[in-house]
């Protein structure tokens, strides 16, 4: 009787946590709205929608971590673009950190960032925004629901 | 093999199975939840772990919970249901099952009830999954990580309350059997 106690006093008390960080984490300032993407270097700070971002078709085929390999069709614009828009040259970046809203991120370098038809940040049919890295011997840098791009001069 | 050998292999094969598989069944659902949290997940494995702990306690010999994850991890790459862990895979699910292990043997040897100790089990194999996961993939910090684990910590102490009722009922069908094969 008394471990069954302890068993809901534990329950209890994890549920609290959570309830805690929850409101921590969904009133923090790094939850950005669905279809935006915030774009942060240093200090500042630029905010894109799907529209600034959904320009150009974007074709191609990435290989997923079966093996498998899925066709990309969709609108999208380079990330060396959409840096560029916001006034930065790609030129001069070391690396870009993209994290989605769940927090899942990946990496891409500044050399990789110039490489013709490689990174795109391309727009799904739900208005979410989705990095894709071609040439990538698996999936592991597609991240959905982009949320923040870091980026980290040279 | 002895008859009785061969139905805890049996029984374990099952739970590797049954573990395996609900995690699929319950993604769906789970990731409502943890969309909403903006968390990587959690709640999948905690209740995919919940058969093993079932495994490990209905037969409690230490290993089996390792030997399960190991049979899961070899079908999960057979299967190409290693998610975004790819090669390393299985290293998020011997690690659980070493932690059920340990669990569960520290328990028997404090005399806790079982319900605390399946419950205890599925909380921490949870957490050392989900702390696998990040170490492999995910690479969260601060809030991100603490809610996470916290998520972990709290879907796999509910998990593991279940998997002990269910531990009680099936250590009541099985008494009730192996009366009835002495009474034969």
């Amino acid at each position: 009787m008394k471990q069954k106690k302890i068993i809901l006093l534990i329950i209890l008390i994890l549920a609290a946590v959570v309830a805690l960080l929850m409101i921590l984490r969904l009133t923090g300032d790094r939850i950005v709205e669905q279809g935006q993407v915030e774009i942060i270097r240093q200090e500042q700070k630029w905010y894109l929608g799907e529209t600034d971002i959904a320009k150009v078709p974007v074709k191609g085929e990435l290989v997923n971590g079966k093996g498998e390999r899925v066709s990309i069709d969709a609108k999208g614009s380079t990330m060396a673009d959409v840096l560029t828009s916001v006034g930065i040259d790609p030129a001069e970046v070391g690396i870009v950190k993209i994290y989605a809203q769940d927090e899942y991120s990946a990496e891409v370098s500044g050399e990789e960032l110039l490489e013709e038809g490689k990174v795109y940040l391309i727009s799904g049919e739900d208005g979410t925004i989705t990095l894709v890295v071609f040439g990538d011997s698996n999936s592991k840098r597609k991240v959905k629901e982009v949320a923040r791009i870091e980026v980290d001069p040279k | 093999m002895k008859h009785e050998k061969l139905r805890q292999l049996l029984f374990w094969a099952l739970c590797c199975d049954l573990g395996l598989f609900a995690k699929k069944l319950i993604a769906p659902a789970a990731n409502l939840i943890t969309d909403a949290l903006h968390i990587p997940g959690g709640i999948g494995t905690s209740f995919s772990l919940l058969f093993l702990v079932i495994g490990a306690c209905v037969v409690p010999r230490f290993g089996s919970g390792t030997l399960m994850g190991l049979v899961q991890s070899v079908l999960a790459v057979l299967f190409g249901m290693t998610g975004s862990m790819g090669i390393l895979a299985p290293i998020g699910y011997i690690i659980p099952g070493l932690i059920i292990d340990i669990v569960l043997w520290a328990g028997r040897k404090s005399c806790l009830e079982k319900q605390l100790s399946c419950c205890l089990a599925n909380m921490f194999s949870a957490a050392a999954a989900a702390l696998t996961a990040n170490i492999i993939v995910f690479r969260l910090r601060g809030i991100v990580l603490l809610l996470y684990m916290a998520v972990s910590l709290f879907t796999g102490a509910v998990c593991g309350l279940v998997a002990g009722r269910v531990v009680k009922r099936l250590e009541r069908i099985i008494k009730t059997h192996e009366a009835k094969e002495v009474q034969q």
